[in-house]
């Protein structure tokens, strides 16, 4: 394990792993893995491509992924760094198995609670309860210990009385913080979150970032993927920096980080630190938006701004006084 | 096998589909479960009309004509109903197949599974016509239930693998080529047709020998799965139609087997393509 991460980077800080006891139960493995995607969004449309399969159409592909090996013991919070377009998303995809490799494999001890698309099994037409039945059924859960949790779901959701209204009757505020309140209920050992997450307004972001501290601390292992520097070290202790599809680090986070932060400067990109101006001046935009809505006594109901858990998210657990809404 | 083992594990979840589907469906019309007597019912009613009374077709064995077209329609629905899902069973949903890992024949074995409920919800039509003319006995003749009833959980048995068959080697080749989608519908309407649905084996006979045709035409007809299948339903409310039944659904179970061994094949085949595109 250790020398595919050689290889893949070259300059890799030293997996932490070794440091640890020497047997540590493994919660995610991936060996080699690739996978590769059509560049053009024309599909093949003869008939014959489908029996000669892989003949005349290697230009183009790309691979999104090649040569990805890592070891993730149980307990460890892993935080998947890399620009747009360099496998992040992909990598998650391949790891809570909603993706199939073309090349290598991945491996999962026990199941996953996938923070990713978290309304996405939710029907529209049913009722919260029944959404919360079916949906925490498709992630495993037994129809007793839906009902055994329904009021800590219910209630860390915030959405009481609306048990029996049907979902789209819900703002989409509730619905994500529905459905963070169920996806994080789940007894799986691997969190796996995605940076699209949206999981509500600021005081439920305050909530949501106390239950996955909880979720750490009662040895969770998790599995992320953001762009948020400050996100990462304070979830994260190890980092693995994705860059064109191959593993370019992976070790200590901040280690990491300052690779990933190097290579963005010598590539002369404009670099996050105007993303992340430009997110936060959207942001308050969206406050201020909300405000007028809420002074005109609209009831906003918690926008679903995504947990960009940027600054924010690591301000508000020391106390940042709560806007008046 | 460890594919199947996984589905078997999942079956729980399968249920939770199922039952969904079925909640989402009456959920929110006024009419809610009616919905599913009324639509067979009125298509039923609209083809007994056009060829039960301005056609005035009908053999002397296919009579009454309103309980042949309902042991026709109402499973060929069934069928129907799977080819119109097997285009976006695994698009519609994209979000939900993309939020969870399960073994993606689920989403297969939900449509299948959904549409077999719905049909075996639509037999009660059947059974109020037939005590309609038991009480009632038509000019026609006596109409009364053969022992071929008890052959009926084959036959749902056979039609289900084959609608499993079908929706394997669809699903996945609409998400990846578009056009299947349209011959899909295309050929579902000319499949009612092509199907023993409103007329019987009997009449084809029939029509084989006015026109001196050869009759190894009818045993070329009958591979269509869907003959066997349905000559069997129909053989369960019209004793004179019992020829060959066994050897018909014989072949159809074979090709239906043929069809799901293909098509399980194509799926897993397929499935890597289809999550990329998702």
């Amino acid at each position: 394990m250790t020398a595919s991460i050689g290889d893949a980077s070259g300059r890799a800080a030293t997996p932490d792993t070794s440091t640890e006891t020497p047997a540590p139960p493994v919660a995610i493995e991936a060996h080699q893995l690739g996978i590769k995607f059509r560049r053009n969004r024309i599909r093949n449309r003869r008939l014959s491509d489908l029996i000669r399969q892989e003949k005349g159409r290697a230009k183009s592909e790309f691979w999104a992924l090649r040569n990805v090996s890592f070891q993730i013991t149980q307990g460890e919070s892993v935080g998947i760094i890399g620009a747009n377009g360099q496998g992040k998303s992909t990598l998650l995809k391949l790891v809570a198995g909603t993706l199939i490799p073309d090349e290598g494999w991945v491996r999962l001890v026990g199941g996953v609670a996938p923070l990713v698309n978290i309304s996405g099994g939710f029907k529209a037409d049913l009722t919260v309860r029944d959404n919360l039945h079916i949906v925490g059924g498709l992630h495993g859960m037994l129809r007793d210990e839906v009902e055994e949790r329904f009021d800590d779901i219910i209630g860390f959701a915030e959405v009481g009385d609306f048990v029996d209204t049907p979902f789209r009757h819900l703002s989409s505020g509730m619905k994500t913080r529905v459905a963070f309140s169920l996806i994080t209920s789940l007894d799986e050992p691997t969190v796996i979150i995605d940076e699209t997450l949206s999981v509500g307004d600021r005081s439920f972001k305050r909530k949501a970032y106390e239950r996955l501290d909880t979720m750490l601390a009662g040895g969770k292992t998790l599995f992320l993927v953001s762009h948020s520097e400050r996100q990462l070290q304070r979830l994260c202790t190890r980092g693995i920096y994705l860059r064109r599809g191959r593993v370019q680090a992976d070790g200590d986070i901040g280690e990491v980080l300052q690779q990933y932060n190097l290579d963005r400067e010598m590539e002369g990109h404009p670099g996050w630190k105007g993303e992340r101006k430009k997110a936060r001046r959207e942001r308050r935009q969206r406050r201020r938006e909300a405000e007028r809505l809420a002074a005109a006594g609209v009831a906003p109901a918690g926008s679903a701004d995504s947990l960009d858990f940027d600054d924010e998210g690591e301000d508000l657990p020391d106390g940042a006084a709560p806007r008046p809404a | 096998m460890a594919r199947t083992r996984a589905i078997w594990v999942n079956r729980r979840i399968l249920r939770i589909l199922i039952v969904r589907d079925l909640k989402v469906r009456y959920s929110d019309s006024v009419l809610g479960f009616a919905w599913t007597l009324l639509d067979p019912l009125l298509l039923t009613l609209v083809y007994w009309f056009v060829f039960g009374v301005i056609v005035a077709r009908g053999e002397a064995n296919e009579q009454p004509y309103i309980l042949w077209l309902l042991t026709g329609i109402l499973p060929f629905q069934w069928t129907a109903h799977v080819l119109g899902d097997s285009g976006r069973l695994l698009g519609n949903d994209a979000k939900l197949v993309t939020s969870s890992s399960l073994p993606r024949e689920i989403w297969v074995l939900r449509s299948v599974s959904s549409r077999f409920i719905e049909f075996l919800f639509t037999l009660p039509i059947t059974v109020v016509f037939v005590l309609f003319f038991v009480i009632f006995p038509p000019s026609s003749g006596p109409v009364g239930v053969t022992w071929w009833l008890l052959i009926l959980p084959l036959a749902f048995a056979v039609q289900f693998l084959f609608n499993v068959g079908l929706a394997l080697t669809l699903s996945p080749l609409c998400m990846l080529y578009p056009d299947v989608h349209r011959i899909v519908r295309v050929f579902t309407t000319l499949y009612r047709y092509l199907s023993p649905v409103i007329y019987g084996l009997g009449a084809l006979t029939l029509v084989l020998e006015e026109n001196g045709w050869p009759e190894w035409l009818l045993w070329v007809y009958s591979l269509n799965p869907l003959v066997g299948i349905l000559n069997t339903y129909h053989a369960v409310l019209f004793p004179d139609n019992t020829s060959d039944v066994l050897a018909l659904l014989a072949i159809s179970a074979f090709l239906s087997v043929l069809g799901f061994v293909i098509g399980w094949r194509l799926f897993r085949r397929l499935e890597p393509r289809v999550l990329k595109e998702l």
